[in-house]
């Protein structure tokens, strides 16, 4: 008995000495290399940094994520009830979805720019000096890029320029000022490197972008000389490679994505990487959903073609409100053709294809996808969930993708020259130096639209021009949410309404148009919808919306980043 | 009289590994005029063989003469009984003898008959010839016979008044009065002390009376009677401890979650399933193929399996051929299912109204004008197509929901070859369109007796499945919930309309392509075993299990037509086809070592050891192409060559591990047993790879004692046990290399219009995660009462440590979150089953009852709370749902005189009639800081209760099967009204307006915010009780179909899911997948079956 036992010990410690020693347990993957050696070679840099340029698709509902901040000012709204659409109602708390994907994306492409910027030296002699130089230029230019978005939109952030492992991961947040310095730093490095020849569909950055990105972080943090410096470098190079396109409206097409007025853009490529921005602007006739629509009041922001607000210009007729307007908002809205006097002669009707009508008895429209056109049952009226507001986004959204309308791959632009222009402008008016240089900037803007030049006058009244300008010029593409909380003009402009347009009419004046641009219907004696005045004849209220000055202007830190980074505080009234 | 060993030198692995050359021997006997007795003792001594006979009626003492070499046990016994009245049945290892012929042999008495000749055939349960069965006369015990090979026995001379004794070994005694009857047929059942069956245990088997750790073996009869498509389904309700949760009856997808004891780990809490030692899907087997079903429960009965136990274990060993048995039998069954419960929304006019009410309570504009809704209505009276009322459940349920089973069995056993093939069609039709299931299995189990010291095992099955879905199946069950009754499903002139969005679930499910999965996988199982020496058995397994899944996603592109017949441009632009295909190949290979010896007759001693490893790797690869110009052929190449796409992936691991095990009993009443695996796991680096976990239980059979003599007509048995161990887990795990960083060149951008791979760390190694260890107590008292009732009792207590967890890191980080061993879970549950077994007359009766609770507790997760609707929290149960805590309604009088709402700030546009929820941190406003856990998603006091009864070939079977306290969740579109473009449930009728304060639901306001947060209003009690299934059968007597040739007929009609009883809401199956929220789910079925079965 004892002696089998003693067999029986012998016998389990001889295989488990046996299977201890063999490597029958070393398991390598099997589809990817170890990081070990990484960025060995030229190759592997190449590829590391290229992998810094994929946080850039940092998205929401498969858009370019800053698109969407478009729904979280006053220029647009957002129909699904998520996470979106509570941050716009000020009902948002530090557990939003989204304050998180931003900030978490963010950082994960600053994590790899940093492994990018700190592992070069690894390969210092043994690999082509330029391709290192290019290298942690661009790795410099995205991490910059990443960092500003953390500042504008959570204020004071964890500045970190390592790789981090778990043991040094609790690091508190640094001041917004450090943070921008090293923004400024990042920017201008790269700037030194990176050549002028500007071709937007080649996904690179150019100096021109660094500088411009560089001036808008200093715009919207009031270093105007900064500001001005930057966007100067940049205007000087206006000529071949940056250019002010005279065709606004193709901007935002196929054939307008390589016009050289796009200092930087994110890339999109059919089959590889699409957004389905025809669907969620689009209109229901052209198979979209309205799901992200602008506020009527954007529609009435904009001028007449003399230069005049709607409630000063004696052009404007209340009647057909579409008649005599910059440009610039058929170019950026799609609006109702019966806001027209001559609708068939007006582009800004026709909608993917389809006449834009949003009139609720306009039960047919026509549909010019067939030859000869036809009339079909109207979905932008008919349909329940056709725009709220009565009016779509036009910006991105292209006939071409008419049929599949979740596979766009126009690129999104991040920053183009028109944006320089009036940068210089405002950082000049704040400056105190509203001179006719910045009176120039700000009116080659105006004139490329086709609208007036404006005459000198005071520098606040050219500060309140080139804010008006803005919103004109750039709404629909992510700028108007940054605009709004460093103006300090949120807590009035998304405190009450959004609205749409009335079912079965237009108001029979104008709303009042303040120095911002901003419509007051009440004010005019505009009837809005309520429980007494009938949707059809008054103003359609699409949302009520909700700011708190002492909140809001901050995005929360978000929640489990305080769980899991004890260090960190949270922004005002966020707890 | 010798006996001579002739050697045969093989090889096997096992034998490499052990590195012992051995030898095997066949039997030869030689004896010249010995007893039979003696020579019967011989052959036991040199084989595994027993006899089992009666002195009485057997004349052993004849002499005889017999030379035998190298011969089969047969040939031997045919020689040695040729000129005697004995004749025998080898049944496995037993041997019965009886008399050659019970005629014959009481000719003389037949001659002096005085009274009556009584004939008669004694079977088991199973209606099996019981062979040797002693047959006596009460008062006349001397006036006796015993049952001949097909179980019949004649006796003579009975008194008319006298009364039978019939006994068999291991059955229940029986005494009959014959009151003046000449044939007398009995079923013996077996003893309702079962201690002696053998229960099947890790790398072996067990007496039930020694066992000491938590086993419950599976009531296979009644496991039978559950016509499921799915094997795991069969078992809800059957066994203490076990909670199979069903969440769709989608055909193929309609299978259990089984969880055994709660959940151990935060992550991965499948329970391991061996079928003849080899992991498996329980779903991979039909139920007729299963001959035993035993669940280890507790750490000390899994703790031999170490490494991927720490779930449960459930073994499973198929049916073999039986010596000497030649039978082919054949089972078929036909059923129809419908769904239990359908979420029911409001039809066009309706919904009309109602969202025209929501819409004004938000200041919005309703689109439907009162004339246009009376237009309407009258439109739909007429049945005019323009003006459509769709219930789009019914719309999409076309399908009749038809199941087909038939299995045949055909089962040759000699001595030294036993051959078991099954061959088995099942095929499942959904209730939407497309939607099939079909399975297709062969298994050929062979055992090959070499020698009377050496045998083998070889097993074979094949499993194909085919399951056929629409490609959009999942999407249209999320939008038959949700589309507008208003909207079309067809044109007037037959077209499909335009649905809602683009999705017309109608036309995807008909016309919108297939999803197929095809599955084949193959199962080869070896086992050699050999007794080189008495007390000694060494066994090597080898298995091979290869299985690859072919997915065909055929998503076809179908035309909507908008209403005025134009193309609606939301239609899908392009069908596109995915073919994708992993390879799965697991290699396993065991070795053990076990030796029993008796010392004494009161030391009883086993030990077993072995050896384990097993790898695994899997291969997948894809292939993509889109725009098919020829939509009949949905093959790859017929795909446009544009936008292509492929890719494939592989991965490996390899586990490894060796194991001991002690048993000891004294005299059978103080029992002990322990336990050690050491384990190791390519998963985890160098120098974390190795873990230890050991294992210990004892029992004490109490009813063993001499002082129990007295109670053991009342209590015949009594134990206590109880037991400690560890188990290793590493299946939390996501991915097979967590421990090593790689680089993922998937990182692609886009430069100039054209793809650029790029590379990048995007996950975070963890190098120094190691095992999580779950740590079980168990104590139990096992009993039975007047050896009819049996009770078991168990309490146990689990704690799981190092919980490999992805945990939240700092997102600063930038790179996704690694394992880490950081969570601390505890379990404490209870356990009683109970069973009954009685006769009363020609009825036999049975009954069984189990319950079993478990307290789930997360003690730590490092401070990380999770937040969402289910979070794993510290201090609360593992996915508890987390919300606002919901306080009624707002009403009128939460307002001030200047319109000022006077509690806590709500969340969004409230108004009166919306949900109200308590400010928990009273800071006056309600935010995610006034959220906490409203509710738990594990189910408490599961139990389940089995009756049947059986009456001269009647039978009838019903199992009861329930929750005694869960909570259910729906949320969204499926029950709230007009959420996202939704709908409205039926019962949403029923919402609060100023004059309906106690509404079941708020007031109707379109996207309010506030009503769609997470809370404790849409928690519901999921408590229920349900008749899982109700049988009843017939056997047509044997002495009926025996003249066709048939041994065995009995048909049966079944229903499962017949009625329940619930709280929970109306129109929603409460086992449902509450956690989903929405309605997307495959309704669960009941099933309707008629079935047949044969055995000739």
């Amino acid at each position: 008995m004892i002696d089998i036992m003693k067999k029986f010990i012998y016998l389990l410690t001889t295989i488990l000495l046996f299977s201890h020693c063999s490597d029958f347990l070393d398991k390598a993957p099997l589809d990817s290399p170890s990081d070990k050696t990484f960025l060995a070679n030229e190759a592997e840099i190449e590829m590391a940094v290229i992998g810094c340029y994929t946080n850039l698709w940092t998205e929401w509902e498969g858009m370019s994520f800053f698109l969407a901040f478009e729904e979280l000012s006053d220029n647009g709204w957002d129909r699904n009830t998520n996470d979106l659409q509570k941050l716009s109602q000020g009902a948002n708390d530090a557990q939003s979805s989204f304050v998180r994907t931003v900030w978490a994306t963010c950082y994960s492409g600053i994590s790899r720019c940093n492994y990018v910027i700190n592992n070069l030296e690894k390969v210092e002699g043994t690999v082509n000096a330029n391709t290192l130089i290019q290298a942690r230029a661009q790795a410099q230019f995205l991490r910059a890029y990443y960092y500003s978005y953390l500042v504008d939109l959570y204020g004071d952030v964890p500045l970190v320029l390592e790789t981090l492992s778990l043991d040094n991961a609790e690091i508190p947040r640094s001041s917004k000022e450090e943070v921008l310095n090293q923004i400024f730093k990042d920017y201008d490095d790269a700037a030194a490197v990176l050549g002028t020849a500007n071709k937007p569909t080649s996904g690179r950055p150019t100096r021109q972008a660094a500088l411009a990105l560089k001036a808008r972080m200093a715009l919207y943090n009031e270093k105007w000389d900064i500001a001005i410096a930057a966007a100067s470098e940049v205007m000087k190079l206006e000529g071949s490679e940056v250019i002010l396109d005279p065709r606004f409206q193709n901007l935002f097409t196929y054939e307008g994505q390589d016009s050289k007025e796009i200092l930087f853009s994110i890339q999109y490529l059919f089959g590889f990487k699409v957004h389905p921005i025809f669907r969620l602007f689009g209109g229901r006739n052209g198979g979209g959903h309205a799901n992200k629509i602008p506020s009527y009041q954007l529609a009435d922001s904009y001028e007449c073609i003399d230069g005049l607000s709607i409630d000063k210009s004696p052009l404007y007729n209340p009647a057909k409100p579409w008649d005599n307007r910059d440009p610039r908002l058929a170019w950026t809205l799609a609006l109702p053709s019966s806001g027209y006097s001559d609708w068939q002669n007006e582009p800004g009707c026709i909608f993917q294809g389809f006449q834009f009508e949003t009139h609720r008895d306009s039960v047919k429209c026509w549909n010019y996808h067939t030859s000869p056109p036809s009339r079909v049952d109207n979905q932008d009226a008919l349909n329940a969930y056709a725009s709220f507001s009565g009016i779509n986004w036009r910006k991105y959204v292209n006939d071409k993708d008419y049929g599949d309308v979740n596979n766009c791959d126009n690129n999104t632009i991040v920053i183009r020259y028109a944006e320089v222009l009036l940068i210089y402008a405002e950082a000049k008016a704040k400056a105190g130096q509203a001179d006719a240089s910045a009176y120039a900037a700000l009116n080659k803007v105006r004139t490329r639209a086709g609208m007036p030049a404006i005459a000198q006058t005071t520098a606040d009244d050219l500060f309140h021009a080139v804010a008006r300008e803005r919103r004109h010029e750039l709404s629909g593409e992510g700028q108007r949410l940054s605009d709004i909380r460093r103006w300090k003009i949120a807590e009035k402009v998304m405190n009450g309404f959004l609205l749409g347009r009335m079912q079965k009419s237009y108001p029979t004046k104008a709303p009042a148009i303040d120095q911002w641009g901003t419509p007051d219907y009440d004010a005019a004696g505009i009837p809005i919808a309520s429980d007494t005045n009938d949707p059809n004849t008054s103003m359609r209220t699409v949302d009520k919306r909700m700011f708190k000055a002492n909140k809001d202007y901050l995005w929360p830190i978000p929640y489990l980043e305080r769980q899991t980074n004890p260090s960190l505080t949270q922004n005002p009234n966020w707890e | 009289m010798n006996a001579q060993i002739k050697r045969i030198g093989i090889s096997c692995m096992l034998l490499l590994l052990l590195n012992i050359g051995q030898s095997i021997a066949q039997l030869s006997i030689s004896a010249t005029n010995t007893t039979i007795n003696n020579v019967l003792r011989q052959i036991e001594e040199k084989s595994d063989y027993t006899f089992f006979y009666s002195d009485n009626f057997l004349n052993l003492n004849q002499k005889v003469t017999i030379q035998a070499k190298d011969e089969a046990i047969e040939t031997i016994l045919n020689r040695l009984f040729r000129d005697t009245n004995i004749s025998y049945r080898i049944n496995n290892k037993q041997i019965a003898l009886a008399e050659k012929s019970t005629q014959n042999a009481n000719s003389e008495n037949i001659a002096q008959q005085q009274g009556q000749t009584i004939t008669g055939r004694i079977v088991d349960t199973g209606g099996e010839p019981i062979i040797g069965a002693t047959v006596v006369e009460k008062n006349n015990p001397a006036r006796g016979t015993i049952t001949d090979i097909d179980g019949n026995f004649t006796l003579t001379n009975v008194p008319r008044n006298a009364v039978l004794l019939f006994t068999y070994v291991g059955m229940e005694p029986q005494e009959i009065a014959i009151n003046g009857r000449t044939t007398i047929n009995i079923t013996m059942a077996s003893d309702t002390e079962l201690l002696d069956e053998l229960v099947v245990v890790g790398y072996g088997t067990q007496r039930k009376a020694n066992l000491t750790g938590a086993v419950s073996n599976v009531s296979l009869p009644q496991m039978e009677k559950r016509t499921v498509a799915q094997t795991s389904l069969a078992l809800q309700g059957l066994v203490p401890g076990i909670t199979v949760t069903q969440r769709s009856g989608k055909p193929g997808g309609d299978g259990g979650t089984i969880s055994v004891r709660g959940k151990t780990t935060l992550g991965n809490n499948d329970v391991l399933v061996l079928i003849d030692g080899v992991e498996s899907n329980i779903n991979s087997i039909d139920p007729k193929s299963i001959e035993s079903i035993s669940v280890l429960k507790d750490a000390a009965s899994a703790a031999i399996y170490g490494n991927r136990a720490a779930n449960g274990v459930i073994l499973i060993t198929t049916k073999r051929a039986e010596d000497g048995k030649t039978y082919v039998s054949f089972n078929s069954y036909m059923a129809k299912g419908v769904p239990t419960n359908v979420p029911r929304y409001v039809g066009a006019v309706d919904f009309m109204k109602y969202i025209s009410i929501a819409k004004r309570a938000v200041g919005m504009t309703p689109e439907y004008s009162e004339d246009y809704i009376k237009e309407y209505e009258a439109g739909i009276a007429r049945n005019d197509p323009n003006y459509p009322d769709v219930d789009w459940f019914d719309a999409t349920t076309t399908n009749n929901g038809l199941m087909t089973n038939n299995f045949v069995t055909i089962s040759l056993g000699t001595p030294q070859l036993k051959s078991l093939a099954q061959v088995g069609y099942m095929s499942q039709n959904g209730i939407t369109e497309n939607t099939n299931f079909k399975r297709y299995t062969l298994r050929s189990n062979t055992d090959y007796r070499v020698s009377s010291k050496f045998s083998l095992r070889s097993d074979i099955a094949l499993v194909y499945t085919d399951a056929k879905e629409p490609s959009k199946l999942a999407l249209g069950y999320n939008w038959v919930g949700r589309i507008p009754p208003n909207q079309a499903v067809y044109l007037a002139d037959g077209r499909y309309g335009p649905g809602w969005q683009g999705i017309n679930p109608v036309a995807y499910y008909k016309d919108g392509g297939i999803i197929s999965n095809a599955a084949p996988s193959g199962i080869m199982n070896f086992v050699a075993t050999l007794k080189p020496v008495k007390d000694l058995e060494l066994q090597g397994q080898y298995a091979l299990n290869y299985w690859e899944g072919h997915t065909t996603n055929w998503n076809k592109r179908v035309q909507l037509y908008l209403n005025d017949g134009t193309p609606d441009p939301q239609t899908q632009a392009k069908s596109t086809l995915t073919e994708s295909t992993n390879r799965n190949l697991r290699n396993l290979f065991i070795g053990r070592a076990t030796y029993s010896k008796s010392l004494l007759d009161k030391h009883n001693f086993k030990l077993m050891g072995g050896y384990q490893q097993e790898t695994f790797w899997s291969k997948w690869h894809s292939g993509y192409r889109e725009v098919f110009p020829f939509p009949d052929y949905p093959v790859l190449d017929a795909g446009g060559q544009e936008n292509q796409k492929s890719s494939g992936s592989a991965s490996d691991f390899a586990l490894q591990a060796v194991f001991g095990r002690i048993n000891y009993d004294y005299e059978g009443k103080y029992l002990f047993e322990a336990n050690l695996r050491y384990d190791g796991s390519s998963r985890f680096a160098e120098g974390y790879r190795w873990g230890l976990f050991p294992s210990v239980s004892g029992g004490w059979r109490i009813s063993e004692e001499p002082f129990w003599e007295n109670l053991r007509d009342v209590v015949n048995n009594l134990k206590i046990r109880a037991s400690w161990g560890q188990l290793g887990n590493q299946n939390t795990l996501n991915g097979y290399y967590p421990s090593q960083s790689t680089v993922n060149i998937g990182t692609n951008y886009i430069f100039d219009k054209n793809i650029t791979s790029g590379a990048a760390i995007t996950t975070m190694a963890n190098s120094i995660i190691s095992w999580e260890t779950t740590t079980m107590s168990n104590i139990a008292i096992e009993f039975s009462l007047f050896k009819k009732l049996e009770i078991s009792a168990d309490y146990y207590h689990r704690v799981t440590d190092d919980i490999l967890l992805d945990l939240d890191i700092p997102l600063i980080i930038g790179l996704d979150k690694p394992a880490q061993n950081a969570g601390k879970l505890e379990n404490r549950g209870w356990e009683i089953g109970a069973t009954y077994n009685d006769r009363f007359g020609d009825v036999n009766f049975s009954a069984m009852f189990n319950i079993s609770d478990v307290k789930n507790e997360i003690l730590d997760l490092r401070g990380i709370n999770q937040t969402g609707l289910t979070v794993n929290r510290e201090g609360y149960p593992m996915q508890s749902l987390y919300g606002y805590v919901a306080d009624g309604y707002i009403v009128p009088e939460d307002y001030d005189a200047e319109g000022n709402y006077k509690g806590a700030t709500q969340i969004g546009n409230f108004g009166p009639g919306d949900i109200k929820y308590k400010d928990i941190n009273g800071d006056g406003v309600i935010n995610t800081s006034d959220q906490e856990i409203i509710g738990s998603t594990i189910p408490r006091y599961t139990f389940g209760m089995n009756l049947f009864a059986e009456y001269k070939g009647i039978d009838i079977n019903m199992l009861f099967q329930g929750v005694g306290k869960a909570d259910g969740y729906v949320w969204g579109h499926s029950i709230g009204a007009f959420y996202e473009g939704g709908s409205m449930p039926e019962i949403g009728k029923d919402y609060w307006t100023p004059e309906n304060r106690n509404a079941q639901f708020p007031r109707l306001a379109f996207n309010n915010s506030n009503n769609q947060q997470n809370s404790s209003f849409w928690v519901k009690d999921a408590a229920y009780l349900r008749l899982k299934n109700v049988q009843l059968g017939y056997t047509i007597p044997e002495r009926f179909t025996s003249k066709i040739g048939v041994s065995n007929l009995r048909f049966y009609v079944s229903t499962d899911n017949v009625f329940t009883i619930s709280k929970f809401w109306k129109y929603f199956d409460v086992e449902s997948p509450v956690l989903s929220g929405y309605a997307n789910f495959y309704p669960i079925m009941r099933t309707t079956t008629v079935g047949i079965d044969l055995r000739f």
